[in-house]
């Protein structure tokens, strides 16, 4: 292994979501950010198309990953940087109430997790990652009979916010 | 993890059996790679998902043994009836077997859409048009090794 010397204010480890948030805020209060990444920086061109070599490139240990406990859940990780967010289609949306709720009495992060800032928080990520509901030109047929189905059985349903503004829907 | 000749027959008994020849999208048995796509899913796995995987393979394949109480493998019965075994193993009552049963037909579609004529039937993919070359806020990177940076 290389040795790499570098000098920053702050290290940040993992180039997902939170890694890139938090270098965001940094950088833009005049620190210097080093992130580091265990995964390639993956080019769209490079991809490959069919799923199965997307994941072997892309996700960790094939996103076999789970929660301990005795209801395993999946938890799908990446390795690549943008870490999940390189894989989740740019699916993003606000953090649920009931769970700041929740967090903010279970854990006592208190204004970590007020409300309002939250929300202006969130306001500013939308705005910066031009997140918007995904037209219907680019739903899959799966999604298109699930607004169907919907519609027919008079449940409410929207669709999902992505950050993928200038996206063709070419399924990379 | 490598699977031995009689688990690769397995494999290919198995996965394929959740394919409908008569189906939507019809699959023909030498257009899939069932094989290659186990291997692959099992190296790049966690160790616990390796194990679950091969553990899945032995009770499918052992599934008329103690689904239907006939003294054969999975890949002795005919088609039909191996595709209607796996259905009902699909909805079984034990969620872990819902949850191979499941696991495996993952495999098998990630097998199916590596096939360049079923994703062309499928109609899945759209125009390649879209490939970019670059981020638009491309980030320096000060060193990379071993990950093809």
């Amino acid at each position: 292994m290389n040795a790499l010397e570098d000098e920053a204010d702050f290290v940040i480890v993992g180039t997902g979501a939170g890694g890139a948030t938090a270098a965001r805020v940094l950088s833009a209060a005049g620190h210097s950010v080093v992130m580091l990444e265990e995964g390639a920086r993956l080019v769209t061109a490079d991809r490959p198309r069919d799923l199965l070599g997307a994941m072997a490139q892309a996700f960790r240990d094939m996103g076999t990953n789970a929660t301990e406990g005795a209801s395993p859940l999946p938890l799908l990780q990446a390795r690549c940087v943008g870490g999940a967010t390189a894989i989740n289609s740019g699916i993003i949306w606000r953090l649920p109430d009931d769970v700041r709720r929740d967090w903010s009495e279970r854990f006592g992060l208190g204004e970590l997790v007020d409300e309002r800032r939250l929300s202006e928080a969130f306001d500013a990520i939308e705005r910066e990652l031009e997140i918007t509901d995904t037209t219907p030109a680019l739903w899959g047929g799966n999604a298109a009979l699930m607004a169907r189905g919907a519609e027919a059985l008079g449940l409410p349903g929207k669709a999902i916010a992505r950050n993928a503004t200038r996206c063709k829907g070419a399924a990379q | 993890m490598a699977f031995a000749d009689f688990e690769r027959r397995w494999i290919v008994a198995i996965l394929s059996g959740f394919t409908a020849p008569e189906g939507a999208l019809p699959v023909a048995d030498d257009e899939v790679d069932y094989v290659h796509a186990a291997e692959v899913m099992a190296a790049g796995s966690r160790f616990k998902a390796r194990v679950g995987l091969r553990v899945a393979v032995w009770v499918f394949a052992l599934a008329p043994a103690w689904a239907l109480g006939r003294p054969q493998t999975l890949d002795e019965v005919p088609a039909a009836t191996r595709s209607a075994l796996l259905a009902r193993l699909l909805e079984h009552r034990v969620y872990g077997v819902r949850g191979l049963a499941t696991l495996l037909k993952l495999v098998a579609s990630l097998a199916m859409m590596r096939a360049p004529a079923i994703r062309a039937r499928s109609g899945y993919d759209r125009a390649a048009e879209a490939q970019t070359r670059a981020s638009r806020h491309a980030l320096p990177i000060v060193g990379a090794q071993g990950v093809g940076a």
